[in-house]
């Protein structure tokens, strides 16, 4: 909420009842009802009545997504099982205080007032298109990140990457049960089909979001920062209509991820890999595979501009960022783009 | 042998159940332990590896499955034991499970001798909380913002009844009894005793004391409006400062603050008049004014500490600009300017300390003919755009619209790192101006997180043919655990020329500009 400041003017802060949030995704509808399922430190997971996708709270820029209220504060007690509902932009507990517990009961009747905030969409930035390749290709294509930029953060990803889910893809001492399950489907459908049955990783994982919902979502980036279409995204969609396919949190971020929308941790990774425009044909590349010495791709802007954003990325969650990256790392490779390999699958 | 535990709706961080994984793992005789949800996948992966039951069939995505193998009957009942401890700690985000009272009551059962409450809650319950330690005798620092400043007042009231201190809203240093509190560094003790608004302004003062070779006895906080806001009027500093009268231990009283209310001013001169010790007062931004005998005015911080020094030994304060001789800071100026190219005309100050980007606001407003800034000293010169500099621009990267969702620049330098990123592609830019707060709670190593950046946006300024100036200072004292010596060193490596003192800093650049000019 805002209130008004000693000179009149709005500032960001609480009243004594009320929430503002500070951004809305896009996919959340103004009216709703639903019912908490889970509460974390920094997030609280609300399924919609009516649909099988949650909606989200959360307090960090970083876990933003198109279903996704982002708040200055997490009312105090909201707690699992209690149910909430909007209307018209603003939502509350049922018809009791939101946030009252034995300690502190200061505020009663508390709303989120969301119908103002700004949007968040999640869609990567468009990736350039240089008019030598438009014209090569006799359409707009998107001209996939620089080489350079994405074999430093194949490096990044295995030096900084987290343990516990697919990480083993790309390192195989870093491996699994869940890896190694992973590995063993994606190799043996390569020899045998033209294209990998991917949707076959919905689902796979420990973890709230499933390991094989992070990589396919990051593999779904992939496609729009330059990758080719590898995921047959019907496939997906069908296996998602099955309810024991994965947890409803993880077929949220997956039916965002089909519909071009993404957390705000890789979209800052696409912000970073689009905006660095590719190297001309030619371009000399010097060693360690991470420097492009023509444009505007330099050793610095690749290990520092890049880096910090992909270090948070890698820090999302428990292993979510990490097979995010590796899905991202994933199609980006096996659209040819990628210059890192053999990936040892 | 193997089994199985389901359990049935179950949402758990995953943090937690990465953490149930390896403290499972870690168990003697523990083959294989899969924690997952109940995904048709992961229940084939289970199955494949030869664990089955019932219950496992029964399971479904919402259902937490933990397939354990172990060597004996003994180890899967220690596993599962291990397993239903560490769901019931719910582990915190970083997997750590210490002990987090729930309320302010509960915290004074498990401390019952502490006599200062920290708080730091979102701004609409803070106020609650500190209501509830003062009741109970306690003193509070209150670490929040977003406080009403109707709560402020009724809490300051009610402290000052009490005899209490109330430090804040938004107080977040202080130093008691020898004891640094939040943002806070290493600092001898000693006979200065400081009131200060505001956080890196007291940070700056009780270093300089410490490089100066004095000590501080208390160092206290009050927040920012204490002063600025009539209605407040002072309440905290003007009991700080008789606290500081009472003190034995303290001989000189030095107060920093924003240039108080007009209404103010009568009530807070007559408390450091009548304080019966030197007061040493530095009024950001304002004017020094003539006082009682033992009142003296300072113009920076830095001199706020020199002067509190210099009076606590009973010596004469003499007053200079720059600690290096004029030849060198000469040298110096020449050195920065020389390979400017002409298109080269505007500072940009990327700051992390509040008081520390007023310092600088103020000090270059008038010689640089305006400063852009989100707090300016002429309202014309407020930012349009906060992330996009304009002209001569000085900003304070821990500002709310720079940290929503993200940690404090103090502590996470990337919020910094990434501006200058942008400001290195700005040909315009002739010097950046910066500072580094090192302490408890800051970044473990500030410097070192900008080493890279700076070294690029010189680099990026020699491909265009100029030459970029970095100038700055380091907060911080040898005590503290990042080192002042070391992160100057840093800094220095990467070209940038460190001051001695943020007020220092500012003043090169104001000659480095000069010169500019003059080419």
């Amino acid at each position: 909420m805002h209130e008004r400041n000693d000179s009149g003017q709005r500032s960001r802060g609480f009243s004594d009842s009320e929430l503002t949030a500070l951004e809305r995704g896009a996919m959340v509808p103004l009216t709703f009802s639903g019912t908490v399922i889970a509460r974390f430190e920094h997030a609280v997971n609300i399924v919609v009545t009516g649909e099988s996708l949650i909606m989200a709270l959360v307090t960090r820029r970083e876990a933003m997504s198109a279903r996704t209220l982002l708040l200055p504060a997490l009312p105090h007690e909201l707690r699992t099982g209690t149910t909430v509902s909007a209307w018209d932009g603003r939502a509350r507990v049922g018809g009791h205080p939101w946030w009252r517990s034995a300690e502190l009961t200061a505020v009663s009747g508390g709303e989120i007032d969301f119908a103002g905030a700004p949007w968040y969409y999640g869609h990567l930035p468009a990736a350039p298109v240089t008019p030598r390749r438009s014209a090569q290709m006799g359409e707009s294509s998107p001209v996939p990140p620089p080489p350079a930029l994405i074999a430093a953060m194949f490096e990044m990803v295995r030096e900084h990457g987290r343990d516990g889910g697919l990480l083993g893809l790309l390192d195989r001492r870093r491996g699994n049960v869940f890896s190694t399950f992973a590995a063993r489907l994606l190799s043996v459908e390569d020899k045998r089909r033209a294209t990998t049955e991917y949707e076959k990783l919905v689902g796979l994982g420990g973890g709230l979001t499933p390991a094989g919902d992070d990589f396919l979502t990051g593999m779904l980036a992939a496609e729009e920062i330059g990758g080719a279409a590898l995921i047959d995204r019907d496939a997906v969609s069908r296996r998602l209509t099955q309810t024991e396919s994965t947890t409803v949190v993880g077929a949220t971020m997956l039916r965002l991820a089909l519909a071009g929308m993404f957390p705000a941790y890789l979209t800052a990774v696409g912000a970073q890999l689009t905006a660095m425009p590719a190297a001309a044909p030619g371009a000399e590349r010097s060693g360690g595979g991470a420097t492009v010495t023509r444009g505007a791709v330099t050793r610095a802007t690749v290990t520092r501009g890049f880096r910090s954003t992909v270090l948070r990325a890698l820090e999302y969650g428990h292993s979510s960022g990490t097979d995010a990256l590796v899905g991202l790392l994933w199609g980006l490779h096996r659209a040819r783009v990628a210059p890192f390999g053999p990936v040892p699958v | 042998m193997k089994r199985i535990i389901v359990r049935k709706d179950s949402y758990y961080d995953s943090v937690v159940l990465m953490s149930i994984s390896a403290e499972i793992k870690k168990i003697d005789g523990v083959g294989e332990a899969v924690v997952a949800m109940g995904t048709e996948v992961n229940l084939t992966l289970i199955k494949d590896m030869g664990l089955d039951s019932d219950e496992l069939r029964a399971a479904g995505p919402n259902d937490l499955i933990i397939a354990l193998e172990g060597e004996s009957e003994e180890v899967l009942i220690s596993a599962e034991s291990k397993v239903n401890e560490l769901l019931r700690k719910k582990s915190s985000a970083d997997g750590q499970t210490a002990y987090r009272p729930t309320g302010f009551e509960s915290a004074v059962k498990v401390m019952p001798d502490a006599n200062l409450v920290i708080i730091s809650l979102p701004g609409q319950y803070a106020g609650r909380e500190a209501r509830k330690a003062l009741q109970v005798d306690r003193h509070v620092m209150l670490f929040s913002d977003n406080v009403p400043i109707e709560t402020e007042i009724e809490l300051k009231k009610l402290a000052q009844e009490r005899g209490l201190l109330m430090m804040g809203p938004d107080c977040g240093t202080a130093m008691i009894n020898g004891m640094p509190i939040c943002f806070a560094n290493v600092v001898r003790r000693g006979a200065i005793g400081l009131v200060s608004a505001a956080g890196t302004g007291l940070q700056e003062v009780a270093c300089s004391i410490e490089k100066a070779g004095g000590g501080v006895s208390q160092g206290i906080g009050t927040g920012g409006r204490d002063l600025k806001d009539k209605r407040v009027g002072g309440i905290m500093v003007r009991m700080a400062v008789e606290a500081l009268a009472q003190d034995p231990e303290t001989k000189v009283i030095a107060v920093i603050s924003k240039p108080p209310a007009k209404a103010v001013i009568p009530n807070v001169m007559k408390t450091f008049e009548t304080a019966g010790k030197p007061c040493v007062v530095h009024f950001i931004g304002a004017e020094s004014a003539a006082g009682e005998e033992n009142i003296h005015y300072a113009k920076s911080l830095e001199e706020t500490a020199r002067m509190a020094v210099a009076l606590s030994r009973g010596e004469r304060y003499t007053a200079q600009e720059f600690e290096l001789p004029e030849e060198e800071i000469a040298a110096l100026v020449e050195r920065e300017t020389a390979g400017m190219a002409p298109q080269q005309q505007f500072v940009r100050g990327l700051f992390t300390g509040g008081t520390l980007t007023d310092e600088a606001v103020f000090a270059l407003h008038e010689p640089l003919g305006g400063v852009y800034s989100l707090d300016p000293v002429d309202p014309a010169f407020e930012l349009p755009d906060p992330h996009r500099s304009q002209g001569h621009t000085i900003v304070d990267l821990g500002e709310d619209v720079f940290t929503v969702g993200r940690p404090h620049p103090m502590i996470d330098a990337s919020i910094r790192t990434e501006r200058i990123e942008l400001e290195m592609e700005d040909p315009e830019v002739a010097v950046l101006l910066i500072d580094c707060v090192i302490g408890y709670s800051s970044h473990p190593d500030p410097a070192g997180a900008m080493l890279d950046v700076l070294q690029a946006a010189k680099s990026r300024a020699r491909e265009r043919g100029g030459y970029l100036a970095i100038v700055g200072s380091v907060t911080g004292t040898e005590g503290d655990s990042q080192n002042v010596h070391d992160q100057r060193r840093k800094l220095k490596s990467a070209g940038c020329v460190v001051m001695p003192s943020n007020y220092q800093a500012a003043k090169l650049v104001e000659r480095i500009m000069a010169r500019r000019a003059s080419k």
